[in-house]
């Protein structure tokens, strides 16, 4: 059994919920309707590119980490890499629902696009945005967006080639290929497309601040939750009979990153908080108070749930090889990631609190199904799940720790 | 001091020396120690060691660094000599952050590597115990310990040989 085989009751259980989250949207929606305080449409579009941004990053980070193993020799991971695939196979619709995102509600979410902005004399000139309208004007942006959303399809697509090339017939002379190919990954997914993306699509949305640590901060927020999706997804196919080779350590070394990765994204947090409050400057702390009024529960939970409860329950080597405690802790990641992109892009939007609510419940749950759904359908579609044919696929096998 | 005894079984070969392994943990023979030239991967796990608890030590140095670290600071910064910087509250605990954090590496590094030290029984002046200068180029070792008790050595040093030790021989320190 070595081709993923997506049951029915898999995709019933997926499409239960996709339909769960839209009654959630919908009881949302209702509850809301006749609440002035907001505009209903800008919530719904605050809520809805949080999660789209998310999975976005999402298979960014599984492109870049497949990128990194392959480009250091990595061995252990062959057995799972095609799941690293898979995550990275919902790029194509992220991209997409980006581009209709960036086509359609510009206005709505980047308030630089305005063009009364920079008119001098109107009522709404804005002297700072003027100074960057050189970087920030619609032309640049969608240059950019093209470019980098490309780049990212041409990665992805080109990984995917290489993999079931390699999958068919084997060589030498493809595996150096892939070894090209990820040293060019490494290079423009940290250099153009997770740094003018991060700027361009999140923290362009509130114009006037910018931080230097926000870029790694995104990929860091993303690995994190692409490593306990693919040990969530290990475990799952090994309980489900395929992956016959894959054991404890292959497991242990996924709750390894999981935890290295919240380490690293505790630490960026906590140097951008730390170095904004320490300097007080009003431009820059402006951030932290749009979070912190309103939104302050989460702001908060954010730290308890992606740093405490990871850090004091991960650190054992025994909880990251029993697979229950990582299951259970990277359910509570993923969350906990989610607010971490929710406290990115909706206090912004929907000031002063009351973003948080049913219709961003249902949209997390309904589009992050429809992810889950396009990932396991491309897993599916390889003939070789484990890569037995992979040069290094001994490595994988006897990989111990 | 008291002179320490051991027999000694040399290998030339890892996998018969991870065979022998085997059968000596099958019939219940206490071995001493195993030596090897090069990491051998899962020979922990064949003489059925106990995992070292080093970590948890390291753990505890940790924390006594980071409670360390912030008592000192927040006594001397909020309760024995407040002084207003830049108008920061007193009880500054994101400015304290970092330097909790480096007492923690601190206090873990230094404190990991002197456990380590008195784990394994060294410290500077230590008259080295070499059972064989081969052990560091080409050889593998078990060793059992006959300082207490000898009386089954002529059944070890048979087994040893039965399982392709190459040389048997005592060593006394």
């Amino acid at each position: 059994m070595n081709t993923y085989n997506f049951t029915s009751s898999a995709k019933s259980f997926l499409i239960k919920g996709f339909i769960g989250g839209l009654i959630l949207f919908a009881i949302g929606l209702a509850t809301k309707w006749n609440d002035t305080s907001h505009s209903l449409n800008t919530q719904i579009i605050a809520n809805v590119y949080t999660v789209v941004i998310y999975s976005f990053w999402v298979g960014v980070a599984a492109m870049f980490f497949l990128s990194a193993t392959t480009l250091a020799l990595g061995g252990w991971h062959i057995q799972i890499q095609k799941i690293l695939l898979a995550i990275g196979g919902t790029l194509p619709f992220s991209v997409g629902l980006m581009i209709i995102f960036f086509a359609v509600f510009s206005h709505d979410l980047f308030h630089w696009t305005h063009a009364s902005l920079y008119i001098e004399g109107s009522p709404d000139f804005d002297e700072v945005l003027a100074s960057k309208h050189d970087y920030l004007n619609p032309t640049r942006f969608w240059a950019f967006a093209i470019v980098l959303l490309g780049t990212t399809l041409a990665l992805y697509f080109m990984w995917k080639k290489n993999l079931t090339d390699m999958d068919e017939n084997p060589s030498v002379k493809l595996f150096d290929k892939s070894r090209a190919i990820a040293a060019a990954s490494i290079v423009i997914i940290a250099m153009g497309i997770n740094t003018f993306g991060t700027w361009d699509w999140t923290m362009s949305i509130q114009p006037h601040w910018y931080s230097t640590m926000f870029t790694w901060y995104t990929l860091a927020s993303a690995s994190a939750t692409m490593f306990c999706i693919l040990y969530i997804t290990v475990i799952y196919l090994k309980r489900n009979d395929y992956l016959p080779r894959v054991n404890e350590n292959h497991w242990h070394n996924v709750g390894i990153y999981i935890f290295a990765a919240s380490i690293f994204w505790t630490y960026l947090w906590f140097s951008q908080y730390m170095l904004i409050w320490y300097a007080n400057i009003p431009e820059e702390t402006i951030y932290f108070t749009k979070r912190m009024n309103g939104y302050s529960e989460i702001f908060y939970l954010n730290l308890i749930l992606n740093f405490v409860i990871p850090f004091l329950t991960l650190i054992k080597r025994d909880a990251k090889r029993n697979y229950w405690t990582p299951i259970i802790i990277g359910s509570i990641i993923i969350v906990g990631h989610y607010f971490d992109f929710f406290t990115m892009i909706v206090p912004e939007l929907v000031e002063g609190g009351g973003g948080f609510n049913l219709i961003g419940i249902g949209t997390f749950i309904s589009i992050s199904s429809i992810f889950v759904y396009i990932s396991l359908n491309t897993l599916s579609k390889y003939t070789d799940l484990e890569s037995s044919t992979h040069p290094y696929i001994r490595e994988s096998y006897e990989n111990q720790i | 001091m008291s002179t320490k005894k051991y027999l000694v079984g040399l290998f030339d070969d890892d996998h018969t020396l991870l065979h022998a392994i085997e059968n000596a943990v099958e019939q219940n023979m206490e071995m001493s120690d195993v030596y090897t030239p090069f990491p051998v991967h899962g020979i922990e796990d064949k003489m059925k060691m106990r995992r070292t608890k080093l970590h948890t030590a390291g753990f505890i140095f940790g924390l006594t660094g980071t409670i360390t670290a912030f008592s000192l600071m927040a006594f001397a910064n909020a309760v024995n000599y407040p002084i207003n910087f830049g108008g920061k509250p007193v009880f500054a605990l994101p400015a304290w952050i970092p330097i909790m954090f480096e007492f923690t590496v601190l206090f873990s590094g230094v404190g990991m590597v002197l456990t380590f030290y008195y784990l394994n029984n060294l410290y500077p002046g230590k008259k080295p115990e070499i059972i064989d200068p081969r052990l560091t180029d080409d050889m593998f070792a078990i060793t059992f310990d006959m300082t207490k008790d000898s009386s089954n050595k002529s059944n070890l040093s048979e087994f040893l040989k039965k399982e392709g030790a190459v040389e048997v021989f005592e060593k006394e320190f």
